[in-house]
């Protein structure tokens, strides 16, 4: 009975596989078993199918005919086998077979060596930089007649008390939040109960004034580039009778921040250091649609296209050659710009160090089979194994996910609510600082000041500028244009210097970083430390800036 | 190609048939899906379902009660004044990019008229009253109160009264049914029997309470619909379910295969492993496996895959940080809104995001999503709600989820296909989960919320599929005599 269930469900499901039987049976023993087919080459399995259910329908069978009938088959099935296997012992036979196997694993092994090189020299393959519009406009419109407007207007930071009262008054009026689950705490995104003491912090004890005055102590400035008003802070050396050079050096911050972000930073790269012959004059800028910067409403505005603005703005600023520093998407604009214009940028810094180039990815990937080859097994846990890694990556990556198709339909949360929008970012921060700390009510955050945090998601706030800078996200993953794809393959010249702190989101040692930065010429790897370094651990950076920048030097002084 | 007559070894058939037109010979295809059938079927047999305790409690207090509380639902002035206060101080939201219609999101156009009517020309004192169109109650199981719609025949009937449970998915609530109730509930001349509905709201949803307490996935709610069930007196019924309901019924279906009838759903969908080998394999051949007819609807992999990735962003941050994106949907009416519309359009007809209206007037009754949104809004349970996604994927945590989607299940099982469902899969891929398939339709028009927008489609699908249900039930000694893999 066993066996004839299993027919059953063989016939029920897998009519194919009886049909491949039958076919080897050969017509006669099945015209002696009383089935009829198609002389056994068969026109389908479906053919086959109806006609069985069709005949032990008709002719009334019960189910146990139907069992046996099948039964018969499988039994011929058995013995044509048998008389096939005999058949296959004949000689010719035996030396075809050989022949054909031969034939097919030199054909395979041709094939494997052909797929071997293709691939090689598809990976190693550098194309054509693509034409980019250094004018494109981006403004409302179609660009003015005239000359465009070119003038740099000083600006001000103001959190003016209506918009500071309406703030106030939204978050007070805010409805309960609802209550974490029992027993987690930061597991299932921002903690309600840490977010309800933040926002009586924002909107009682946290001083907009002080705040506006803090970021003014710098010179802001604005000038429409491109047809956007791009905000920046220009800061001069402090020390007027300093003897060596001043270098000029562009800061570009990511998301979610703005030129806020090196507000710590900027004072040191601007104060002489002992030992060094230089000392920065920095230009902080706001990326278009973040902070104060003005956002376009076209299509199209990506990493690329602000590398191009971002260099636009440094050439009226006077600066025909100038250093970079710059972390998370700003980090991706500064590669592209410094990809693209090497006669411009002299030395590449990041905290953010990336080789998005096909060939490291796929380094990557092998390396997981043997990972000590590939990186110093004292940073081994910053990549692999992979499996945390994208276990990480696909439970944090949801934000960029959201942001990268749809950022206007999260953005209306974050344009609407405050304590949304404190939420949203306030987690991001938290996770990019620490990814450790989920089992934390602040998740992280803590590792940052908090009135950075709020100085940020007030900016945002006061700006409304939220879905603007997701737009970023966007962009930067359309699959519309081909440029960033082709970019990323093209290696970057310039003079290249990276910080590697713990808890980047990615980390890829020197090695892999020279795919794409062929020539870097300074590396530092340190065990703490998160995205927002620049908040978190600014002396650490500063120095890195300092040091990196006295390798590019040397490295154009030896050219 | 004859493969029966050949006589040179296997391998150059093989190569051959690569070789044929660029793509693998059907016939071929087809013999090595049966195969990895076969493999699934004889050599892993499915996962045996464990002991699952059946009374979790899942409330703050431990205040146990049996009682069925008559519920109406009430907009207090206090809620409807807040609600129009925050949509009229509602932010000047960024506008859309040039040209871009509903492709980074709502358009901000789209959005402004719906909130505008929501403000203006909402009804809210009589949109309660469609609320209450129907006898609603709320009881106390397993320390959650959940709320239900229970509509019993009222005159005396010629046949069999079958009580079925209609579960609803996200963003609606049981509200979604109630468009579809009045045409379902009449009795038909051709039918022989006539039903007795039961609509719950999933917990966490509309005015069914949500936990405090982690692990609440939808074969834990399957539970309690159980337990709901057993309270109304039905040991065994029938299940319609559609979207994230469907994660419940199909569990129910799984855990309970005495109990539950059929199980008939707008959403079908096998997740069995071979399910995936079989899709992939597909996708060499894509006549071996469905009807040319419908290809589009599977094939290619990468259009489909591209056109899932832009559209589950949502997904990701449902199933990973509910609680971060909870906080502004509460807070903000418009938020709330902007985060449900675009999913409703999408899953219509992918193709309306191009379209700077979505075309969401003309296919829905903007009435009907308000009383949803409103619901959402009266009751704040943005967060609750989707925290069953976060649940649903904590695979690590509860591998249950999944292996209650891997052990296929006896009960009858009844598909309707619309033209633009999220996922589109055929008979033979279905019948892997639910071997025992009875009833099929695949249409031509209609998208994800058929309660909504093709109600009519819909009743009339059930009602033809219980009816088969019906017959399978009273078939099933054939099988039971012979054969035990059917019982």
């Amino acid at each position: 009975m066993k066996f004839s269930t299993d027919i059953i469900r063989i016939m029920e499901k897998h009519k194919g596989l009886i049909y491949l039987c039958r076919i080897r049976t050969g017509t006669e023993p099945e015209r002696k078993s009383g089935l009829k087919t198609e002389g056994g080459t068969g026109t389908g399995i479906r053919g086959e199918k109806t006609e069985v259910e069709c005949r032990s329908a008709s002719t009334s069978t019960t189910l146990e005919g139907r069992v046996r009938m099948i039964y018969t088959t499988k039994i011929i099935v058995a013995r044509t086998h048998v008389q096939r296997e005999g058949a296959r012992t004949c000689h010719s036979t035996r030396r075809t077979h050989w022949k054909v196997l031969r034939v097919f694993a030199v054909t395979c092994a041709f094939l494997l060596a052909l797929g071997a090189v293709m691939t090689s020299s598809w990976l190693s393959r550098v194309p054509r930089k693509p034409d980019i519009d250094t004018n494109k406009w981006w403004g409302v419109g179609a660009p003015p007649g005239g000359a465009a407007d070119d003038t740099i207007r000083r600006f001000k930071i103001e959190f003016n008390n209506t918009v500071v009262q309406a703030l106030r008054s939204r978050i007070r009026e805010r409805r309960p939040l609802t209550k974490p689950l029992e027993g987690v705490q930061s597991e299932y995104g921002m903690n309600t109960v840490y977010l309800e003491k933040i926002l009586e912090h924002w909107q009682g004890t946290y001083d907009f004034q002080k705040r506006a005055e803090m970021l003014n102590r710098f010179d802001h400035y604005k000038t429409q580039i491109q047809g956007l008003d791009i905000h920046f802070i220009r800061a001069k050396p402090a020390q007027r009778d300093f003897q060596g050079t001043v270098l000029p050096l562009l800061l570009l911050h990511g998301w979610p921040s703005s030129s806020k972000e090196f507000d710590k930073i900027i004072p040191m790269l601007t104060t002489p250091r002992k030992g060094r012959g230089f000392v920065f004059e920095v230009v902080a800028a706001d990326l278009p649609g973040f902070g104060f910067s003005e956002g376009t409403t076209k299509p199209g505005l990506n990493p690329v296209q602000i590398g191009v603005i971002m260099r636009n703005l440094m050439l009226r600023l006077g600066f025909q050659q100038f250093y970079v520093h710059a972390g998370d998407w700003g980090a991706q604009c500064a590669m592209h710009m410094a990809t693209l214009f090497p006669e411009h940028v002299l030395g590449f810094h990041t905290n953010m160090p990336l080789s998005s180039m096909m060939v490291s990815q796929l380094k990557i990937v092998l390396g997981a089979f043997y990972p000590s080859f590939l990186v110093d097994s004292k940073y081994l846990d910053r990549i692999y194994p992979l499996k945390n890694f994208f276990t990480y990556l696909i439970r944090e990556s949801g934000y960029f996910h959201i942001q990268a198709t749809k950022p206007d339909t999260i953005g209306v949360a974050l344009t609407d609510s405050p304590s949304g929008l404190a939420s949203y970012i306030m987690e991001k921060m938290a996770i990019c600082t620490n990814r450790d700390q989920l089992n934390t009510p602040h998740g992280g955050l803590e590792g940052l000041n908090i009135e950075d945090v709020l100085d940020t998601v007030t900016i945002a706030w006061v700006n409304s500028c939220i879905v603007t800078s997701m737009r970023l996200y966007a962009e930067g993953y359309s699959t519309k244009s081909s440029e960033i794809s082709i970019l990323h393959e093209i290696p970057t010249i310039v003079p290249t210097g990276a910080i590697n702190f713990r808890y980047e989101v990615v980390y890829q040692p020197d090695w892999i970083l020279k795919d794409k930065f062929p020539n870097l010429v300074h590396s530092t790897t340190h065990d703490f430390g998160g995205h927002f370094v620049a908040l978190e651990y600014p002396n650490e950076l500063v120095d890195d800036i300092f040091a990196a920048t006295e390798e590019f030097l040397r490295f154009h002084a030896s050219k | 190609m004859k493969y029966g007559s050949r006589n040179l070894g296997m391998f150059p058939n093989v190569l051959g048939m690569f070789i044929k037109l660029g793509q693998i010979d059907r016939n071929f295809l087809r013999k090595i899906i049966n195969f990895v059938d076969l493999i699934f079927n004889k050599l892993s047999p499915p996962p045996a379902i464990p002991y699952i305790p059946q009374n979790r409690w899942w409330g703050e207090k431990d205040n146990a009660d049996d009682a069925l509380r008559p519920f109406k639902v009430r907009y207090s002035n206090k809620m409807i004044e807040e609600l129009i206060n925050k949509l009229e101080n509602r932010k000047n939201f960024t506008r859309s990019l040039r040209q871009s219609a509903n492709r980074y999101g709502l358009n901000r156009d789209l959005l402004n008229d719906v909130l505008e009517y929501w403000h203006r020309s909402y009804d809210f004192r009589n949109r309660e009253k469609v609320l209450n169109k129907y006898p609603q109650y709320v009881t106390n199981i397993q320390g959650l109160d959940i709320h239900y719609v229970h509509i019993k025949p009222s005159q005396p009937v010629r046949g069999k009264v079958l009580p079925i449970l209609l579960i609803h998915g996200w963003p609606t609530t049981n509200r979604e049914y109630f468009g579809f109730l009045d045409d379902f509930l009449k009795p038909k001349e051709e039918y022989d029997f006539i039903f007795e509905v039961i609509v719950p709201n999933l917990p966490g949803f509309g005015y069914s309470q949500g936990t405090n307490k982690q692990g609440l996935a939808p074969y834990q709610i399957g539970i309690i619909f159980k337990n709901l069930m057993s309270r109304l007196a039905h040991q065994r019924f029938y299940i319609h379910a559609g979207d994230i309901g469907l994660w419940v019924g199909s569990h129910m279906a799984t855990m309970y295969q005495d109990d539950v009838l059929g199980l008939h759903t707008n959403f079908p969908q096998s997740l069995m492993p071979m399910t995936l080998i079989k899709y992939i394999l597909g996708s060499l051949n894509p006549s071996a496996v469905v009807d040319l007819k419908y290809a589009d609807r599977m094939y290619p992999v990468t259009k489909l895959l591209t056109r899932f990735l832009e559209n589950t962003g949502y997904y990701h941050m449902h199933a990973t940080r509910p609680d971060t994106i909870g906080v502004g949907m509460e807070e903000s009416p418009s938020a709330l809104a902007s985060w449900i519309l675009p999913n409703i359009i999408v899953a219509t007809n992918p193709t309306f995001v191009d379209v700077p209206d979505g075309k969401l007037l003309e296919t829905y009754d903007l009435n009907d999503i308000l009383d949803i949104l409103t619901t959402y809004w009266h009751c704040q349970c943005s967060t609750t709600a989707i925290r069953v996604y976060a649940e649903f994927n904590a695979i690590f945590q509860d591998p249950l989820n999944f292996i209650l989607e891997w052990i296929p299940t006896k009960v009858p099982y009844g598909a309707i296909k619309f033209r633009h469902e999220i996922i589109y899969q055929p008979d033979d891929f279905l019948r892997d989960k639910y071997p025992n398939l009875v009833h099929s339709v695949t249409l031509d028009y209609g998208g994800h919320f058929a309660s909504l927008e093709n109600p009519q489609a819909l009743a009339h699908s059930i009602w033809t599929a219980v009816r088969k249900m019906e017959n399978f039930h009273l078939n099933k000694f054939w099988y039971l005599q012979n054969n035990d893999y059917y019982l």
